[in-house]
């Protein structure tokens, strides 16, 4: 597109300079005629100069072609330029009439003052080649000026007439090269010849138009561009333009002087051969050249197109799902080699042959490949390929239609992509989401039987003890007693402990539902609840100001309730426990910590804080043992972590995690 | 409100142990009691309508409601009871082990006229029973009969 761009802006150019030569030679000529130095109308002393009417004209056509390049024009100003081509193409046909007919006008000497006598009446009237060129180039111009833009056809109709201009032109031209008279016989009639000034102006002008009419327009169109058929033209033309004009000029000029005719003759032919063969050898040569480097470059483009479809080809290979092309008929015509492993066929036995029949249901993927050909696509169509031992694989289809240059629909080109371990995950997964829904049922059905079938002998055991211990404790000796009181203080613990198990199974099972809460009113009612205890111990709890979060109010009232709690009780006896809680951001989470200065925690047992009934204190600390257990649980709800820091004497700290 | 003839309690509750321990407990009390035992939920439905051989037995003042037992549950017995036009009068008392949110719940939607659980301590559970006889036979006005 550079070099079109580029060819365009040269064309412009050119069409621009000839305009201007044309129109200089008409002013020049004006000038002459004004000043009374015709020889600049003339150009040489014995030619003929070149009238008024046709300057004044030639003046106009060229800053007409001027305005035609530049397009600066609207509506009007096509209106006007058509008016006034109009008003001189009548002039010229006028003038032809007046001439060359009985019907005599004389408008010239109505219109043009001519300052200076003219001697001879030849050499004052207008050529009627130049009339016949004016008339030309007028209608070439109504073509240019009225045309909508895509009418090409006619503007070509303009570059032809145009042309026709250019070839009478050049015959005047030539004939000036062999010194042409001012007059002329034509069919027994006198006629003017085209004064040289004339020649040149509509030369050029005529170059001008067919090089603003474009490229892409005939005749110039032929010349123009990398093909070879424009490119030999561009050489031969101007080649055998100047051959012959040399060789008419020598014919004319030279020769006249050396009679022999036979010398004449043998020089003419021996210059012709030698001059035809320098010509036909440079085409040749350059021919041969052109053709030479053609074929290098198609060479060269058959490696790069070789590289490039086994490229092609590698990555069709490559691919780990099976792509297979279908013409219409819905026969394969290409495979990879993912589709052989797939179908466990080699590729010779596919191509060819149906593609629906690969599948456990041929129907459906007929169904399938024609939906491709109406629709021009298809997404994700789940068919089953079945392969030559039997093998079922899963498989969703992509796949899109093909076309060929023309656009025609040519074939389907199709993607599988074996879903099977995919579609084997996905049951996994439900099966393991209806596992899990049954071990929730059955861990809610525990709760029932712990907060319930689990105390009911408990309840009788202790009750029954006491019953005895009642009815004959004067009886009993001070032992039985003292088996009583271990066996019922350990059905208490029994009792406890069944507690704890059933809180631990209700954080999933019965926790309600999250929502955004501020922990300071948590914090707070968890120390609510712990108000004997905390005037019992003389507790001091405190705490910073804390964020509001998305979280289960109550299990987390019950996790901050279970640490305070514990601080309180595993304090230093002869100190007052001081407990405090804070809060701190880090990487996209809350980090709360409750420290204590109680009796500390020896770190190396600190796995087994968080297991359920392990206690790591002697029987003088009551408890369950399933607290910390509770609140690991509570904080993976809430989908944190928990841990400790400890140092035995000191006092610990519990750290818990909550995303934001 | 004094009883002048003994005092109808029907108890609906499986275990013997339980059974026992509330006769036991009602010993210690001053009020006369007769005390009826329907060992599960069919027993204690044929008692109140007075079926095969309950024919002759008295409508009980109250009943002490286990809630769970075989074969018919306390639930159920609960529900025909007080949608029964002619026992729907009678003070039902759960009395049970469980404490289940919804076994709470489900009693008082059923028109339960209390729920109490039953304590692990002996002393606690003699003093429970005390006090279901006191509150129900002395202070509670009863309907007539």
């Amino acid at each position: 597109m550079g070099t079109d761009l580029e060819t365009n802006r040269r064309l412009r150019s050119f069409s621009t300079g000839c305009a201007i030569l044309s129109a200089i030679i008409s002013v020049l000529a004006i000038l002459g005629w004004l000043t009374n130095n015709l020889i600049l109308a003339q150009f040489g002393p014995s030619y003929k100069p070149m009238p008024l009417f046709p300057s004044y004209t030639y003046l106009f056509l060229s800053v007409t072609l001027l305005i035609y390049i530049y397009r600066p024009f609207n509506d009007l100003m096509v209106l006007l330029i058509k008016i006034a081509l109009l008003f001189v193409l009548g002039l010229s046909i006028l003038i032809l009439l007046n001439d060359y007919t009985d019907f005599h006008l004389e408008l010239e000497h109505y219109l043009l003052h001519y300052p200076i006598p003219l001697n001879v009446t030849g050499e004052s009237r207008v050529s009627p080649l130049t009339l016949v060129k004016f008339i030309l180039i007028i209608f070439a111009y109504l073509f240019m000026f009225s045309l909508k833009p895509n009418a090409l056809k006619n503007i070509s109709i303009a570059a032809w007439l145009s042309f026709i201009v250019l070839i009478l032109a050049s015959i005047n031209l030539t004939g000036y090269l062999y010194s042409a008279p001012m007059n002329v016989y034509l069919g027994g009639s006198q006629i003017t010849t085209t004064a040289i000034t004339s020649s040149l102006a509509s030369f050029f002008l005529s170059l001008g138009i067919i090089a603003a009419i474009g490229k892409d327009h005939r005749p110039l169109s032929a010349f123009i561009g990398p093909s070879l058929f424009a490119r030999l033209m561009r050489l031969i033309l101007p080649v055998i333009i100047i051959f012959f004009i040399i060789n008419n000029w020598i014919n004319v000029n030279v020769f006249p002087h050396y009679t022999e005719y036979a010398i004449t003759s043998g020089i003419m032919s021996m210059l012709s051969i030698v001059l035809i063969n320098l010509a036909i050898t440079k085409i040749s040569s350059k021919v041969s050249k052109d053709l030479e480097s053609a074929h290098l470059e198609t060479l060269k483009t058959k490696e790069k197109l070789q590289d490039a479809l086994s490229y092609n080809r590698s990555l069709i290979e490559a691919s780990l799902d099976p792509l297979v092309t279908i013409n219409i008929k819905g026969k394969i015509t290409d495979v990879n080699l993912a589709t052989e492993l797939a179908t466990g066929l080699p590729r010779e036995q596919l191509i060819g042959s149906d593609f629906s029949k690969y599948f456990t249901d041929p129907e459906h993927a007929d169904k399938g490949y024609k939906e491709v050909f109406s629709k021009g696509f298809v997404t994700d169509y789940a068919l089953t390929l079945q392969s030559a031992s039997g093998e079922k694989k899963d498989v969703l289809y992509n796949a899109v239609v093909y076309k060929d240059k023309n656009g025609a629909i040519s074939g389907v080109f199709a993607a599988a992509r074996d879903i099977t371990e995919q579609n084997k995950a996905e049951m996994a997964a439900k099966k393991y989401a209806m596992d899990l829904e049954r071990s929730n049922q059955e861990l809610k059905q525990f709760a029932y039987i712990a907060s319930h079938d689990l105390q009911e002998p408990l309840r009788v055991i202790t009750s029954y003890l006491q019953l005895i211990e009642r009815r004959y404790k004067d009886h009993l000796d001070q032992d039985a007693n003292d088996f009583i009181k271990f066996a019922v203080d350990a059905a208490a613990r029994l009792q406890n402990m069944i507690n704890g198990l059933l809180s631990y199974s209700r954080v999933e099972t019965q926790g309600s539902s999250f929502a955004m809460m501020d922990l300071n009113n948590v914090v707070q009612e968890a120390i609510d609840n712990l108000t004997v205890v905390i005037e019992e111990t003389k507790a001091l709890i405190t705490y910073d100001h804390l964020p509001t979060l998305f979280i289960d109010a109550s299990q987390m009232a019950n996790v901050f309730q279970n640490l305070i709690s514990n601080s309180i009780k595993f304090h230093k006896p002869d100190q007052q426990p001081i407990i405090h809680i804070s809060a701190e951001k880090k990487d996209g989470e809350w980090v709360f910590s409750v420290n204590d200065n109680g009796i500390g925690i020896d770190l190396k047992y600190k796995h087994k804080l968080f297991i359920i009934f392990k206690r790591l204190v002697g029987a003088e600390y009551t408890g369950s043992g399933i607290g910390l257990v509770v609140c690991k649980r509570i904080i993976e709800r809430h989908k944190g972590r928990i841990w400790v820091d400890s140092e035995v004497g000191k006092g610990s700290t519990f750290y818990f995690t909550i995303p934001e | 409100m004094d009883f002048i003839r003994p005092i109808e309690i029907l108890l609906v509750e499986d275990s013997p142990a339980d059974i026992r321990l509330t006769e036991e407990a009602l010993k210690e009390n001053k009020l006369k009691v007769n005390l009826h035992i329907a060992h599960d939920g069919v027993e204690a439905m044929e008692f109140l309508n007075k079926e095969n051989k309950y024919a002759d037995m008295p409508k009980p003042d109250l009943i002490l409601l286990d809630l769970n037992m075989p074969r018919k549950d306390g639930r159920e017995v609960l529900k025909e009871v007080k949608e029964s036009p002619l026992l729907s009068t009678i003070p039902v008392v759960i009395l049970t082990i469980s404490k289940a949110e919804e076994d709470i719940l489900l009693s008082y939607k059923y028109h339960a006229n209390c729920y109490i659980r039953k304590p692990l301590d002996l002393s606690q559970f003699i003093d429970v029973v005390k006090k279901i006889e006191s509150f129900w036979f002395t202070i509670v006005t009863l309907p007539p009969k």
